[in-house]
């Protein structure tokens, strides 16, 4: 599946629920469901900056050429929109990942509804995915 | 008695209050970052642009007469409500964190030595850290921190940091994180026993009891005008007048000089020596405005306020025991910082935004606070006069329902 059509799925996936706090209790649940990181690999080296909560992120290039991402947070909701960025970007080419917009973000209104803090959070995470798809031969 | 009728009557003096947020009648539970304002004190300002916008202290026509005439009008209203001996010791300032970097450049880089120390408390903000840490970088003095016990007051023996190498005593009345009330007066007489100087940093005591410089015997003060609802941006820094005579003047330009020529300039007197350039004039005018409506409340009435709010909110501490509430002190504000032994902060900070309710969330600019307790930061929940018992319970189910969607 196409960066372009994992992101569409998240957006109808996002109009199954009418309010902000279900949304927000998926966006938890994907919080809960993504897979924790190792204790050792949750190092100062990948932690994002500009987040209020910790967010760490690695990223693996596969022989294939593809990405494997792994992140976790000690916030439950930021985790849960981290798993929703890893998922789009899972499996993908450093040459789609670079250029890629993420609309979903807007198009399911995440930006507008988070507090600055977190949106600033949220585009260095972004940042930095690009930067491993840029920089790992 | 109840005062719940008098929170309605004073509610109404608050355009801001009354919307929806998200669906959802908005709490402003964030006063202690910045307090919102009466509709008097925003006419105030739509008034001065509207009827009399003048540079002050200069023009020779009508308007700008009224406009200095108003402006020195609030340096007497700021006077009175702190009870300084004259106006020329209140200086207006861009707020509390202007005032402390003004006394760290104009007193400190003057009269501190290498070897004098400065004595600061843990829980202090960063506005009164920071100015202190560079202020040594430049004079090589030293800076001493007075640590906290459990409950985030300071140890009982704080009395032993102060030595003959004592300069300067910096401390919050209040703690911005915490809301303990820190005993400053004490901490005055025995900082002056050993001949420091000391500043207060009355950003969080300003909207909770009256302020009276001479009683406390302190050298400076320092507040911002948005904490006591005024606009941002303005703020005073109290000095006794010998004090601030013998201080080096701090920014130059306009307003503070006496006489300039080529070949030397001398400076004007107080209040104007630390004035440079044209004021604030409407912050100032409008943060007096700010200041006679809370006296018009009168001290009574906002300490039965408070009194109730804290009762209130007890009561959502003991609904809540899962939760760490931080600084359960005996005198203390009713502001609460607390933390969730497996929820983030800012995940309880954006749930409650979702239900209409402003917390803030984070170090709240106290990190070496948190370093000491061991924790991140904390979320917390700040009221003032116009926040009602109602609006408790709001917060109450709405922390309560947050909680149940993360565990």
């Amino acid at each position: 599946m196409s960066i372009a059509s994992k992101q569409q799925e998240i957006v109808q996936e996002f109009a199954m629920f009418p309010t902000w706090m279900e949304k927000y209790e998926y966006i938890i649940e994907l919080g809960k469901d993504l897979d924790t990181m190792e204790e050792l690999a949750k190092t100062e080296d990948h932690l994002i900056k500009g987040c209020q909560s910790r967010v760490w992120l690695t990223a693996q290039k596969r022989e294939d050429g593809t990405f494997h991402f792994a992140a976790d947070s000690d916030a439950i909701i930021t985790k849960g929109i981290v798993a929703l960025v890893v998922r789009v970007f899972e499996g993908e080419r450093g040459e789609d990942i670079v250029p890629a917009p993420l609309d979903f973000l807007k198009e399911i209104g995440l930006m507008e509804n988070l507090s600055p803090s977190r949106s600033n959070g949220l585009a260095a995470m972004i940042k930095q995915i690009k930067t491993y798809a840029l920089i790992m031969q | 008695m109840s005062v719940g009728s008098d929170i309605a009557d004073i509610r109404k003096e608050f355009t801001i209050l009354h919307q929806r947020v998200r669906g959802n009648d908005l709490v402003y539970f964030d006063n202690a970052a910045t307090t919102q304002k009466p509709d008097v004190v925003i006419s105030s300002i739509v008034e001065y642009y509207q009827q009399y916008n003048s540079n002050v202290h200069r023009g020779a026509h009508y308007m700008a007469n009224l406009a200095t005439g108003r402006m020195e009008e609030a340096r007497q209203t700021i006077q009175s409500f702190v009870n300084a001996v004259a106006t020329e010791e209140i200086i207006f300032t861009q707020g509390t964190t202007d005032g402390i970097n003004l006394v760290a450049q104009a007193w400190g880089n003057v009269f501190l030595n290498e070897g004098d120390e400065i004595l600061i408390a843990a829980s202090e903000h960063h506005a009164n850290i920071v100015p202190w840490q560079l202020l040594c970088q430049r004079t090589k003095a030293v800076l001493r921190i007075i640590p906290l016990n459990e409950d985030c007051s300071w140890v009982e023996d704080y009395g032993s940091l102060l030595t003959n190498k004592t300069k300067l005593v910096a401390v919050g009345w209040v703690s911005n994180a915490t809301g303990v009330v820190h005993p400053v007066k004490e901490m005055i007489q025995k900082a002056h026993a050993v001949g420091a100087k000391v500043l207060i940093d009355a950003a969080q005591a300003v909207s909770h009891f009256p302020i009276d410089v001479q009683d406390l015997n302190c050298d400076w003060l320092v507040f911002s005008g948005h904490k006591i609802f005024g606009p941002t941006g303005i703020g005073v820094l109290y000095g006794k007048s010998a004090l601030l005579n013998a201080m080096d003047v701090y920014r130059a330009g306009g307003e503070m000089i006496d006489k300039v020529s080529f070949s030397g300039t001398t400076f004007n007197q107080l209040p104007f020596k630390f004035e440079a350039g044209t004021p604030h004039i409407e912050g100032i005018i409008a943060m007096a405005e700010g200041i006679r409506w809370w006296n018009n409340l009168g001290w009574d009435l906002i300490n039965q306020i408070e009194k109730s709010q804290q009762q209130w909110m007890s009561e959502v501490i003991l609904n809540f025991p899962e939760m760490r509430w931080i600084g359960i002190h005996p005198n203390r504000v009713a502001l609460y910082s607390f933390v969730h032994e497996t929820i983030h902060p800012s995940d309880i900070g954006s749930l409650l935004d979702q239900q209409g309710i402003a917390i803030r969330t984070g170090h709240h600019c106290t990190q070496p606070l948190w370093d000491s307790l061991g924790l991140n930061g904390s979320a917390r929940a700040s009221l003032t006069v116009y926040n009602s018992e109602d609006e408790v319970g709001v917060f109450s189910k709405a922390l309560r329902r947050s909680i149940k969607m993360m565990v």
